[in-house]
């Protein structure tokens, strides 16, 4: 996926995005980073056709993001939102068959295929056993997981994931992070995904896309860019990189 | 599950008996079994009189009930608004306008009542949804829009009323409605559109399901949430007008059904759908049978007892559960 000098603005001609060139690699997990409202969701709503950039185009399989029709791009990109909402009495179940939506006509018939993909869905998010219980009554983490069920019935090479670990304790997060990984390694999914962790960023990712007042700052490797200046520039926060034999790479900061 | 069925069955049950109730009580008073045997035959002189003038005026209460209870839902699904209700959002004092605006300047054109209704209708949810659109349904906002809208509508409809006397209203009542002097061919256009709509609406149930998700979600699951609006809204406008045409102006049906709806069947449209027509039907019915019964000669209108006995419900359904939609 190719994203192209894209620049966005929102109603207010405000430019939250200018001029942003990407290169999304196919197969890896890939983390946007940056303080709050540097622009990381909005670029992630310009790569998913939610927000439409004023300048620039995003390409896929060679072919410009909005000249999809919308079935065509769901069949190819799933997202799973921030903030999500569904009726209170929704089954688990009956959610994630929201996500094969794009691969039916309104009156179709649940196909077979349709139930593979949501038990599959359902057992990579380790929600089978919930499958009939309403959303409201299962808690923050598997609803999360929930909607990312939705994104995986879907049945897309790529995924996108909006802050999918805000809001979740620890253990939550990091079976979230768990499960971005298995996906990627073991059924060659593209992964974008916006995080606020910084070590969570490192340890999960391939590529690191780093962003401040709505540019791009840096992109690469998490061991390639990620330094003490690099944090001080972006954050403003004084931090020492470390390296560890059982942590890998990490980051402590120490002060502002 | 049981709760579902049990609420169906009892609401089917009932709308029967009041039906029956209904021919059989007022001021030609008869037994059911000469009812039936009247209905078959066409010799008792008695139900030939309710068949002129009781049996169109039940048809049209059953089929307002229906329409607007139904409408009410798809305005809650397309607005995605508890309160949203074509009373309430100017819906029905904007069909009643256009329609007494045509009717005072071009009283040939009576028989186009209906198409007026639903262009007045139309206007008004348009206006409603242009002036609350502001990137996004705010759905406080809109309902004081709709509030707004509502106001002038219905006051211009009271200054037209009061500017040419009552004699060209015949047809159309703007504040309260009344199902006096109803005649089959009002039952005619009432079926005709109202079962239109109502089939439409439930062809439409599982957008209405749909839209309970988010916009960005369901654009992301290819879904195309402006055109399911658009077209869920029409039918919607269109059986709230034709209610409106025939009927008046019934504010509230639309809000208290489906949800009363929502606490006994759940919010899956497939089933609100039917259940808030048959559950509308019956509460304008009870409302219009005891309004012309309690204290005859005197008559109360259907609307006034629809609000007493509805609201009542509602408090007491919504007491009892912990679940109010849109919460």
């Amino acid at each position: 996926m190719e994203i192209k000098d894209i620049t966005f603005a929102y109603q207010d001609k405000i430019k939250r995005l200018h001029d942003v060139n990407l290169h999304i690699k196919e197969g890896e997990i890939t983390t946007i980073i940056g303080p709050n409202g540097c622009g990381k969701s909005t670029l992630l709503g310009v790569i998913t056709n939610n927000n439409q950039p004023q300048v620039g185009q995003v390409i896929l399989d060679g072919k410009n993001i909005n000249q999809y029709k919308s079935k065509e791009l769901a069949r190819k990109l799933g997202v799973v939102h921030q903030q999500n909402s569904a009726p209170s009495d929704m089954t688990v179940e009956k959610l994630v068959y929201y996500g094969r939506l794009p691969h039916k006509n309104t009156f179709s018939p649940k196909s077979d295929k349709d139930e593979e993909k949501v038990e599959w869905a359902l057992k990579c998010t380790g929600l089978y056993e919930k499958r009939n219980e309403e959303i409201d009554n299962l808690s923050g983490g598997q609803q999360q997981r929930a909607w990312i069920a939705m994104a995986l019935a879907q049945d897309t090479p790529f995924l996108f994931l909006d802050e999918p670990t805000s809001y979740l304790d620890l253990y939550y997060q990091y079976e979230i992070l768990e499960l971005v990984k298995m996906l990627c390694e073991e059924h060659g999914l593209t992964i974008v995904m916006v995080l606020h962790d910084i070590n969570q960023a490192i340890q999960y990712s391939h590529n690191i896309i780093v962003m401040k007042h709505g540019k791009v700052v840096e992109t690469g490797n998490p061991k390639n860019i990620i330094t003490k200046e690099l944090i001080q520039d972006i954050y403003g926060v004084n931090v020492v990189v470390k390296q560890d034999d059982d942590a890998g790479m990490y980051i402590v900061p120490i002060g502002i | 599950m049981y709760k579902k069925i049990i609420s169906f069955v009892v609401v089917i049950g009932l709308l029967f008996a009041v039906t029956i109730y209904s021919m059989a009580t007022g001021s030609i008073d008869i037994t059911v079994k000469e009812l039936i045997e009247g209905l078959f035959t066409g010799t008792n002189e008695n139900v030939e009189i309710i068949k002129d003038l009781r049996l169109p005026r039940i048809i049209i209460a059953l089929f307002a009930g229906a329409a607007l209870s139904v409408s009410g839902v798809l305005l809650q699904a397309v607005m995605r608004n508890p309160l949203a209700e074509p009373g309430i959002i100017g819906v029905a004092s904007g069909a009643g306008f256009v329609s007494i605006i045509m009717i005072t300047f071009f009283p040939t054109l009576y028989f186009f009542t209906p198409l007026f209704s639903f262009i007045g209708g139309a206007l008004a949810f348009v206006l409603v949804y242009f002036f609350s659109w502001k990137s996004g349904l705010n759905p406080l906002r809109m309902i004081l829009i709709g509030v707004a809208v509502n106001a002038v509508f219905t006051g211009l409809s009271q200054l037209m009323s009061s500017m040419n006397g009552s004699s060209m209203m015949s047809g159309i009542s703007v504040t309260s409605s009344t199902l006096t002097m109803k005649t089959w061919g009002d039952v005619g256009v009432i079926v005709l559109y109202g079962t239109i709509g109502l089939i439409l609406a439930f062809l439409v149930f599982a957008w209405c399901n749909h839209l309970g998700l988010k916009d960005k979600t369901l654009k992301n699951l290819g879904f195309q949430v402006n055109r399911a609006r658009f077209v869920i809204s029409i039918i919607a406008v269109l059986l709230a007008s034709i209610a409106t045409a025939i009927a008046g102006v019934f504010t509230f049906v639309g809000l208290l059904i489906p949800h009363i709806g929502r606490t006994l069947v759940g919010n899956n449209y497939i089933l609100l759908i039917p259940f808030s027509a048959v559950a509308g039907a019956l509460l304008i019915l009870t409302a219009d049978t005891l309004g012309r019964t309690l204290i005859s000669p005197i008559e109360i209108p259907a609307s006034m007892i629809m609000a007493v006995i509805g609201g009542a419900f509602l408090i007491f359904l919504l007491r009892k559960s912990d679940r109010i939609y849109g919460n």
